[in-house]
């Protein structure tokens, strides 16, 4: 088939070209498959009928309506909030500021899915607050960055909705937000089990403990913004409604909460919410669009079936294969940003992972995770930018510092790719 | 120049303003459903198809937007050692491929167009070109926005610091 093996050539050889000089990516997607079905003869028009309909599809306004949800909550106030409740529970620890930064990460992420506005809402506050406190600028931006990548776990996640999607739909998004639950909780408790001792060993300071009083206080105020999650977690476990629904009830909310209970942004603001959400949102929704192009041809060209053969190829132990996976992943998402990882290598990997007998919420679990530590790597990670430009230090700085957190994350991958139930065991709660 | 600079800008604050408030209609579209369902046991027919459609609509038009403000997403790693000049030399390259793009979806939308325009959408009964119609629309968005960075105009219409410097990561 030399057919095949041109087009192939002239894909991935168009689509690393395009990247290395800076093409944006959604356009590299499309420009290759355009190229590539030029080749292949294959009806544009079909193509580009793919391009519409990749984005046509309801689950799919889960993603905006998220991004505007956790947008809204994010510049309303809620992050100091969610410090303060943080700051109740485990500042009294030895590195108490550290802590309360993964746990105030952890409840964050329970809001937004984006470890970016993570990064920037709670670093921005809680990253000089500790480099006041005497804790070392290196670590506080590690320790910021690291805990933010919880967000993309904990539900809900719009990478969830965007692994759905490629997976092509038969994978419930309920399902895999749960799936992502126990993975997120259990990211931030290993990185706070480092934490403490790297505080021990640095000595670093510890807050007072807080009354029961002054904790239910904490608990109240922060409460509102915690319902966000509630109303879209609980609404998709208990089927009051689906994810895109929960989603724009969210928004709703949000907004009655950030405009007329917290008051601390006027409405006004709002015309800047919806305006810095619709470029983030056009960003995602181009991906998809082009994505859904060059996932067609893909499974025209037979590629993922080709992936498996030869993946399988290698070695039949499942062990071998899961780890090589990983590592590609890892590598992968050092170079590149989640969202269009994601895209296009859910429908390349997905089926070699059923073939091992893997569960697609577990997969999905688990190369989230994997593309999540991405964010955090150099050359590029979204959320390490954003972590280096608020705490004003190089990047070469935070990532020796972030080198044992990445041992942590590594370590909590492994546990999520080898043990079942970390990923499964909420999910079959939900269909029991 | 300095009309068309201002056709330009006034076209770019109109459909930024179509895009958003395809996204609160949205909103409040789903919202309703929601609602009316739980109130009254039933909710409309057509809401998933309108809610979808907008969806399509202000995705394709936030991607023309995209082009001019450079919201897409490149990776910068291979090239960042290059001298100034030659990013500049590869960039106004990149713009005329994607303006090419532009060029296709026009030609192809319009196909397209043509081929279903005897076709409905299922619950509303539109017809099928009311959805395919973003495709040559968006395109020719593409186009301009993307001759316009290649041509370096982009800057002269939207100055630096008017856009936000926020960053767009998903």
């Amino acid at each position: 088939m030399p057919e095949t093996s041109i087009a192939i050539a002239i894909m991935l050889g168009s689509f690393i070209l395009l990247l290395a000089i800076r093409m944006p990516i959604s356009f590299t997607l499309a420009i290759s498959s355009v190229l590539t079905a030029l080749y292949l003869n294959v009806p544009l028009a079909t193509l580009f009928q793919r391009m519409v309909n990749g984005v046509q599809s309801f689950s799919l306004l889960a993603i905006p309506f998220f991004i505007l949800a956790g947008e809204i909550m994010g510049q309303g106030g809620i992050s100091r909030r969610l410090i303060t409740l943080a700051n109740a529970f485990v500042g009294w620890m030895r590195g108490g500021l550290a802590q309360v930064n993964i746990l105030a990460s952890m409840f964050f992420g329970g809001i937004s899915g984006s470890a970016v506005a993570d990064t920037s809402s709670i670093g921005s506050i809680l990253i000089p607050m500790m480099t006041d406190s005497g804790y070392d600028k290196d670590f506080s931006v590690a320790v910021t960055v690291t805990s933010s990548c919880q967000g993309v776990m904990i539900p809900p996640s719009h990478n969830m909705i965007l692994f759905a999607m490629a997976a092509g739909g038969g994978v419930s998004i309920g399902q895999l937000f749960m799936g992502g639950l126990i993975p997120g909780v259990l990211l931030g408790v290993a990185l706070m089990v480092i934490t403490a001792i790297i505080a021990r060993k640095r000595n670093y300071p510890k807050g007072r403990m807080m009354s029961a009083g002054e904790i239910w206080t904490a608990a109240k105020d922060a409460l509102l913004g915690l319902m966000t999650c509630i109303i879209i977690v609980g609404g998709v476990i208990f089927g009051w409604f689906t994810a895109t629904e929960s989603a724009a009830v969210a928004v709703v909310y949000a907004f009655i909460v950030t405009f007329f209970v917290y008051r601390e942004i006027p409405l006004r603001q709002f015309g800047n919410i919806l305006r810095k959400s619709l470029r983030t949102i056009a960003m995602v929704m181009a991906l998809i669009s082009t994505a859904s192009m060059f996932g067609w041809l893909l499974a025209y060209l037979k590629i993922p079936t080709m992936v498996t053969n030869l993946l399988l190829g290698i070695s039949d132990n499942k062990i071998v294969i899961l780890l090589l996976i990983n590592a590609m992943c890892l590598v992968l998402g050092c170079i590149m940003d989640m969202g269009p990882l994601i895209l296009i290598l859910t429908p390349i990997l997905l089926p070699v992972a059923t073939q091992l007998g893997m569960a697609p919420v577990q997969f999905g679990a688990m190369l989230i995770l994997n593309l999540a530590i991405g964010l955090c790597t150099p050359p590029v990670g979204a959320a390490l930018f954003a972590g280096c430009s608020i705490g004003r230090i190089k990047i070469e700085e935070a990532t020796k510092a972030c080198l044992p957190f990445y041992a942590m994350m590594v370590l909590v991958l492994m546990l999520v790719t080898f043990f079942q139930p970390l990923s499964m065991f909420v999910p079959n709660l939900m269909l029991g | 120049m300095n009309l068309l600079r201002n056709i330009c800008r006034t076209l770019f604050k109109a459909l930024e303003w179509l895009a958003i408030i395809c996204m609160v209609v949205l909103t409040l579209i789903v919202f309703m459903d929601v609602i009316l369902r739980y109130i009254f046991k039933q909710g409309f027919s057509w809401t998933q198809e309108i809610a979808t459609l907008m969806l399509v609509w202000f995705s394709f038009i936030g991607m023309a937007i995209g082009v001019l403000e450079k919201i897409h997403i490149s990776i910068e790693m291979f090239t960042s050692r290059l001298p100034e000049r030659a990013i500049a030399v590869l960039e106004c390259f990149n713009h005329i491929l994607i303006a090419a793009f532009g060029g296709t979806m026009i030609y192809f939308g319009a196909v397209i167009m043509d081929m279903t325009k005897l076709s409905t959408m299922p619950a509303t009964k539109l017809p099928s070109s009311v959805l395919y119609i973003i495709l040559p629309l968006s395109g020719i968005l593409v186009l301009l926005n993307a001759v316009l960075v290649a041509a370096r105009q982009d800057q002269k219409i939207f100055p630096a610091d008017s856009r936000g410097k926020e960053d767009h990561h998903a």
